[in-house]
């Protein structure tokens, strides 16, 4: 089967084959060849050219949990419709919550012009402040959340727009 | 993982710590119910509160450490540099009296001392509400969110500012005293590695003492904690510069999450003396049988993401499997199937290993943080492994200042070929299995006993 698997800042296009025991994998021109000496998950015991791999994978609801050669990745599985099609677009405006945690402070105004890796909002989660900065110039457009207010992972705590191209005006209409 | 595996366990309240561990009375509550007769405060909430010291006291419990007096004088860090610079002890520039804190004070002191300065809150330390400052315009600000910061850490919004030592390296000292005036010390610990002042990686010896500056240090340390008349046990940290001369910098009035570090190097159990002492015993060392063997590192792992500027990264855990062999310590508090809240810091555990030389305790190290698997949310394990890989780390080059000199920016290395394809066959692995299900197939794939029936029971059937 064909699995495409979407990393941070990774991604593995792979054609996986069983049979029994033995799981080939081609990557690119690639082929490797394992066998699965023992494991029911999440850990795994499997060999490739006669070294012994220990790995261990963990199903999540959107995604996996894996760890080889000493490192873990998080991967979303695409599926094979939305692979071929191409990635999905989102703003690069986005001004998202890092963490859960508690809003301390929004620093800017509604309608005021901010440029890229400027404060917007600062979040405070286990006693540590972090400030969420502008990706890049924008307007912001609306604020979504207030000081005090508790906000979950991802949440949307501002919304901005590109700047306006003409530089002479600053407001936006 | 540590309410299940204790004798008895009492709910004490909700999760967040205001409602449960910061709240006084409940504690005493517990303890009276449980007919205990002394309260450890362990190393965060309660660990460096006096009025809570003397609550304990007050409601006929002991209290595992020092006087409340003592653990005020040197909570006040303001008023602890007052006393220790009477006393002769070497401090760094700054405010040394309580009476010049305000705004107006802050900023003619470090004129006077000069920048780059360190603001700091006075209640309290790791790394919480405190900024280093080089440009005069931006002390106030600084200022400010450093008081705000000790505020929601301490409850005390006093901050106070004292030169910043360019590039030194953290050297700190454990020390112990007991009730009848006996008071040692139990040699250094080297925390330079630190990022946002948080301590990242812990060693000792450090390579920057010689025996001199180690006698010297040490009896510096036991100076300090005499002079707030100190006992239990106790870390004297101090700044070492590159003329090697040393500044006292504050003392921890508990045991520290490093502690682990000096167990190991001298083979002792400090929370054992601790209790021991406690109870009225004399101290069971000398100072002249303690002598450091070989090398002993400590790595803090942390659900923290370290390619986003190490934002703590809560969530569950679904799979740990911890790394063991010859000596290789894992103080852990989490288990397969916990969760790693966001309500208290997010740390996973302390990975403590041990070999004859600094360079083999490396090599361990790095061997033990690649055997150690936490499935679930993102850890900083490749980031120590970064660390610990570094030349200059290996080299023993360190400073305060390593991260942000020689790690500035980390991210992940990219994935490799081969590391690609093991992902992709072991997450193969586990959508055929999860697609299956049910309990019965994953026994019927490929039993091991070895792994099925464990050490524990096997060793139980021979008996029988």
């Amino acid at each position: 089967m064909k699995l495409h698997l979407q990393g941070r800042s990774s991604k593995i296009e792979a054609d996986v084959k069983r049979k029994n025991d033995h799981i080939s994998v081609t990557i690119g021109e690639r082929t490797f060849e394992y066998t699965l000496l023992s494991g029911d998950g999440p850990e795994y015991l499997l060999s490739n050219e006669g070294s012994i791999l220990r790995g261990a994978a963990f199903r999540l609801k959107d995604g996996f949990f894996v760890h080889g050669f000493g490192r873990s990745h998080r991967f979303e599985e695409i599926p094979d419709d939305v692979a071929t099609a191409g990635g999905t677009s989102t703003s690069d405006l986005k001004v998202i919550a890092p963490m859960p945690g508690t809003i301390i402070k929004v620093m800017v105004e509604l309608g005021a012009v901010v440029k890229k890796g400027q404060s917007l909002v600062i979040v405070e989660a286990m006693k540590m402040e972090n400030e969420v900065k502008a990706s890049g110039n924008a307007v912001v457009d609306k604020i979504l959340v207030a000081a005090g207010e508790r906000v979950g992972f991802g949440q949307e705590l501002l919304k901005l727009s590109p700047p306006q191209e003409n530089s002479g005006q600053t407001k936006p209409t | 993982m540590h309410v299940r595996e204790a004798d008895e366990a009492y709910l004490i309240g909700p999760a967040v710590a205001s409602q449960s561990y910061l709240v006084q009375d409940r504690l005493i509550e517990v303890a009276r119910a449980s007919n205990c007769d002394a309260v450890h405060p362990g190393y965060g909430f309660l660990a460096e509160n006096s009025p809570f010291a003397q609550l304990v006291n007050d409601s006929g419990l002991i209290y595992i450490g020092s006087t409340p007096e003592s653990i005020r004088l040197l909570g006040d860090k303001v008023e602890s540099r007052q006393i220790m610079s009477k006393a002769g002890i070497p401090l760094t520039p700054g405010i040394t009296s309580n009476d010049a804190l305000s705004t107006d004070h802050l900023i003619k002191e470090s004129e006077r001392i000069g920048y780059p300065v360190l603001v700091k809150a006075a209640g309290g330390g790791g790394g919480k509400g405190m900024r280093i400052v080089n440009d005069p315009a931006d002390l106030k600000a600084a200022i400010e969110g450093a008081s705000r910061e000790a505020q929601n850490a301490f409850g005390n919004p006093t901050v106070y500012v004292e030169k910043f030592i360019l590039e030194p390296r953290h050297i700190e000292f454990q020390v112990f005293g007991d009730t009848h005036g006996n008071c040692i010390h139990l040699a250094e610990r080297e925390c330079s590695v630190q990022r946002r002042h948080q301590k990242v990686l812990e060693e000792s010896p450090s390579i920057a003492l010689d025996e001199d500056l180690r006698r010297r240090m040490g009896e510096t340390a036991v100076k300090v904690a005499k002079t707030a008349g100190y006992f239990n046990a106790g870390t004297v940290e101090f700044l070492l510069d590159k003329n090697r001369d040393f500044y006292f910098l504050e003392v921890n009035t508990r045991i520290q999450v490093e502690h682990p570090v000096t167990e190991e190097v001298l083979g002792v159990d400090l929370v054992k003396e601790q209790i021991r002492v406690a109870a009225g015993g004399e101290l069971r060392w000398n100072q002249d049988e303690l002598r450091q063997r070989g090398h002993t590192i400590e790595a803090r792992i942390y659900a923290e993401d370290a390619e986003s500027g190490f934002l703590p990264a809560p969530g569950p855990v679904h799979f740990l499997s911890a790394p063991a062999g010859p000596g290789i310590r894992w103080d852990g508090g989490v288990e397969s199937g916990d969760e790693v809240s966001l309500y208290y810091d997010p740390m996973i555990a302390k990975l403590i290993v041990s070999a004859e030389s600094r360079i083999e305790a490396l090599i361990r190290l790095k061997q033990a943080l690649d055997r150690t698997v936490i499935l679930g949310l993102t850890t900083n394990i490749e980031f120590l492994k970064s660390v610990v890989e570094h030349p200059e780390f290996a080299s023993g080059n360190l400073t305060t200042n390593f991260l942000a000199r020689h790690i500035p920016e980390w991210s992940s290395e990219p994935i490799s070929d081969d590391e690609a394809a093991l992902a992709a066959a072991l997450t193969f692995l586990s959508r055929s299995q999860k697609k299956q299900g049910g309990s019965g197939d994953a026994s019927a794939s490929l039993p091991d006993p070895w792994q099925s029936l464990g050490a524990w029971q096997i060793a139980a059937g021979d008996r029988l």
